[in-house]
């Protein structure tokens, strides 16, 4: 399975590996130490990047047919891909991190803000959103199929994320007392009881995600 | 003798097109030209073989185990060229070989080595610089290097010029007998087909018309040329096909003890003519002809005097 990762990765060679791999995550680091809540954004744009074009070289050369006439199960195939997405996260969080670090070496700030746990859970939390998505959508209708849908999942995912930015916030002036009452309760959780939730809401999606991948692409043909 | 491949009753409907009842079978050892023309089913059929596609319904058994209980398994003793999937133009061939060779637990690198240097291909030669042909030697290579008993190619001479199609060919005739390999081998070009194959499976719309060792093949079917006047005598009704040329006829018929003895005093007065046989005349007589199913047809073209 990680020969496949691997795969996946050497794709990303040439001008579009330097946007996503370089500049995106600076992009992430700044976004980071300025603290503005969008940095996700990067991540986002650079994972649909990598998966959007490892995909779409597939498509062009035909090779999900080699791999297919491989001795390589369908459900390799399928987590590989799910694998790859996580050591983008974690390549993009690693190169995100080196650039705030540096970042603030050159300038140094008062209260440094540098790459959290909670970061890299919301990290977590949008990726399995996002892919656990795209990806059982990509399996079932192939790339070209696809296209359109995958570009809409990330604005939805995007919007997703800006709306529950926005609706922590909000929520403190509804004037509804249960309301309150659920968002007062939620707010006196410990951030490590938040943390295992986010966590295990993260691994659910993805499992579902995982299981339709595998039943969709099992069925289709070549 | 073990059986490298036995289809049974296999069939696979699409739109706008049907794969129907294909039943065939391939001893060890042996290499079989699949041919028909664009469109017939043969890369339907190598799909169903590889597991591309589901079939309605029929059975595959290939080197002796049902495909498709055992499909990975037996996956590792396949080797495949498929004509119209290729591998990463960016990519260095050895990075290839780093994907690929982990899946095969009979890898061997040194095999590889020695095909790659027999080949004359170069570990860092990037595969979009390769010609069409070297490409073909790669994945023969890949396909040898895991030790595969049955190798199964789609089209592997098709846009390859004739002598670098010479060449593959020979590679592959040294091979199979070398190492008592099995391969069925599709091809548009039956002169390949011919050259290399010893059986032929001839597949058109989707059905199988015949599947024979070369030798039965050319020893049964036999080719005449007639005069039209010939017609009159009801002689057609003997044969499988026929074409109609203006003043003359083509007619192949599958037993030619049968045509020869029946139709002796036609052969003696030179009204009736053997011709060589090709299998470009069986595909062609059957394709563009009038096969005894559409003899009514025929009967129609004669009287009219128009060409089939």
């Amino acid at each position: 399975m990680l020969s496949l990762v691997y795969k996946d990765f050497l794709l990303q060679r040439g001008s579009k590996a330097f946007v996503y791999m370089i500049i995106l995550p600076i992009a992430g680091a700044l976004s980071i130490i300025s603290e503005t809540q969008l940095w996700m954004l990067p991540y986002l744009a650079g994972s649909y990047m990598y998966i959007i074009y490892a995909n779409a070289l597939d498509d062009k050369h035909r090779t999900e047919k080699l791999l297919l006439s491989m001795p390589i199960s369908r459900n390799t195939i399928v987590l590989s891909k799910y694998l790859g997405i996580f050591f983008y996260m974690i390549a993009f969080l690693v190169l995100s991190f080196i650039c705030s670090f540096f970042a603030i070496l050159i300038i140094p700030q008062e209260d440094p803000s540098i790459l959290s746990i909670q970061k890299i859970i919301e990290t977590l939390i949008m990726t399995s959103i996002y892919f656990g998505l795209q990806l059982p959508l990509t399996f079932k209708l192939g790339y070209q199929n696809s296209r359109w849908v995958n570009y809409f999942s990330l604005l939805f995912s995007i919007g997703l994320y800006i709306a529950i930015l926005k609706g922590t916030n909000a929520i403190y002036n509804i004037d509804v007392a249960s309301l309150q009452e659920a968002a007062y309760y939620i707010t006196r959780l410990s951030t490590g009881i938040w943390n295992l939730i986010l966590i295990a809401a993260s691994t659910v999606i993805t499992f579902i995600s995982v299981k339709f991948s595998i039943k969709y692409y099992k069925e289709r043909e070549f | 003798m073990k059986t490298a491949i036995e289809i049974n009753n296999l069939s696979k409907s699409f739109k706008d097109f049907n794969l129907n009842n294909i039943s065939l079978k391939l001893e060890e050892g042996f290499i079989m030209g699949l041919v028909g023309q664009n469109g017939a089913g043969k890369t339907t059929l190598i799909k169903l073989l590889l597991g591309l596609l589901k079939p309605d319904y029929g059975e595959i058994t290939l080197l002796e185990r049902n495909f498709f209980k055992d499909e990975l398994a037996l996956k590792q003793e396949i080797g495949f060229i498929i004509d119209d999937a290729q591998w990463y133009d960016s990519f260095n061939l050895s990075e290839i070989i780093k994907i690929i060779s982990p899946f095969y637990q009979k890898w061997d690198n040194n095999i590889f080595d020695k095909y790659m240097k027999d080949f004359n291909l170069n570990n860092n030669q990037k595969y979009g610089e390769l010609s069409r042909g070297m490409k073909m030697k790669f994945n023969l290579a890949i396909a040898l290097s895991h030790k595969a008993r049955l190798i199964i190619m789609d089209e592997p001479t098709s846009g390859l010029d004739p002598v670098i199609r010479a060449e593959l060919l020979e590679i592959l005739q040294k091979l199979i007998a070398e190492e008592n390999r099995s391969v069925l081998f599709s091809s548009h070009i039956s002169t390949d087909i011919e050259k290399i194959a010893d059986y032929i499976t001839f597949i058109n719309d989707g059905e199988i018309l015949f599947s024979e060792s070369k030798e039965d093949l050319f020893e049964k079917y036999i080719l005449v040329k007639g005069n039209k006047n010939l017609l009159d005598s009801g002689i057609i009704k003997d044969f499988n096909a026929s074409m109609m040329h203006e003043h003359s006829f083509t007619a192949l018929s599958s037993d030619s003890e049968l045509i020869k003895r029946k139709f002796s005093n036609y052969f003696d007065d030179g009204s009736l003519i053997q011709e060589k046989l090709s299998i470009d005349d069986i595909m062609l007589l059957y394709i563009k002809g009038n096969t005894k199913k559409d003899s009514s047809q025929l009967k129609s073209n004669v009287q009219g005097g128009t060409n089939a």
